[in-house]
């Protein structure tokens, strides 16, 4: 039931299950972890009630357990252990929220927040890209707590997004060739505190992004270079505590 | 014949057909070498239990 175009996915420690997006089916796949070779599903969300019609990437919020699927001017989540055609539990969008072209998100439980990866609202048609933080359970159309964007920002397309809570970093990967992070506290036209990987050095259209705090790691893949590269960035993995002590 | 899985690029007589063996295999590693099958990498995630990256292609 896997399609051509997967560009995203995520792994839920907590159940141990690996969940897909898939765009031609207008679905959600839940797989064992431990899945491999010719495998179902282990559940499918998919249906008239979905309001899926072109996901592309989605998040796991393993602590409450949830699935988020950014789609166009709204974000759906979903319970984790749904299944079949189901309607989503909450629906993020309208104008308040200020963004459309959602395309990536992505959730810190400790915060109770999450970050949508999306352009802002604009009559043109041509809006910036932006990095807008939500209260985590915001539904309907409410206004974001703040957004990141502008020139300073260099935000480009922005791709995955994954967040390390316990350093209060938000990290993307920026189609220009680079990953970006900001602390989870910025606002506004500000530049990105760190930058893996470029402007200017090995990667060109980064894509795929994970973390490894464990072993200090940035996990990128790169669709020019066709690779999966893994940067060690212990600089980057200092939890909050640890910095104030210093 | 571009190889999307194998990382190769093979020829074929023009009036191939069937179970054909290709004329000539370009490939940027021996044929004994595993291809990774990294085709065009959109995502990925990492599997803390297993400690392995899963890529979808």
């Amino acid at each position: 039931m896997l399609g051509r175009t997967m560009h995203g996915i995520d792994y839920d420690e907590r159940r141990d299950e690996i969940v897909v997006p898939q765009q031609f089916g207008q679905a959600i796949l839940i797989f064992k972890g431990s899945a491999a070779g010719e495998t179902r599903p282990v559940r499918v969300i998919q249906g008239s009630r979905t309001m899926l019609t072109a996901l592309d990437r989605l998040a796991v919020d393993s602590v409450n357990g949830e699935i988020y699927v950014p789609e166009g001017d709204r974000v759906l989540v979903f319970d984790l252990q749904a299944s079949g055609n189901v309607a989503p539990k909450r629906v993020l969008g309208g104008p308040e929220t200020g963004f459309t072209a959602a395309g990536s998100v992505a959730i810190d439980a400790t915060r109770n927040i999450i970050v949508v990866g999306a352009e802002a609202r604009s009559a043109d048609g041509r809006g910036l890209p932006q990095l807008a933080i939500f209260d985590r359970t915001a539904a309907g159309n409410v206004k974001p707590r703040r957004v990141i964007t502008g020139v300073n920002s260099r935000l480009n397309d922005t791709g995955n997004i994954r967040i390390y809570p316990e350093g209060g970093l938000v990290f993307t990967t920026q189609q220009t060739g680079y990953v970006a992070v900001w602390s989870l506290e910025d606002a506004g036209d500000v530049p990105p505190r760190y930058t893996v990987g470029g402007p200017n050095g090995l990667l060109q259209k980064p894509r795929g992004l994970d973390l490894d705090p464990r072993h200090n790691a940035v996990i990128v893949s790169d669709k020019q270079l066709n690779a999966v590269l893994t940067y060690e960035m212990p600089q980057l993995f200092q939890p909050i505590t640890s910095q104030a002590a210093k | 014949m571009a190889n999307f899985g194998g990382h190769s690029a093979t020829a074929y007589p023009i009036g191939a057909s069937g179970d054909t063996r290709p004329l000539r295999t370009i490939r940027s590693a021996p044929e004994s070498a595993p291809s990774l099958m990294i085709g065009n990498p959109g995502a990925l995630t990492y599997d803390s239990k297993r400690e392995e990256i899963l890529v979808p292609n």
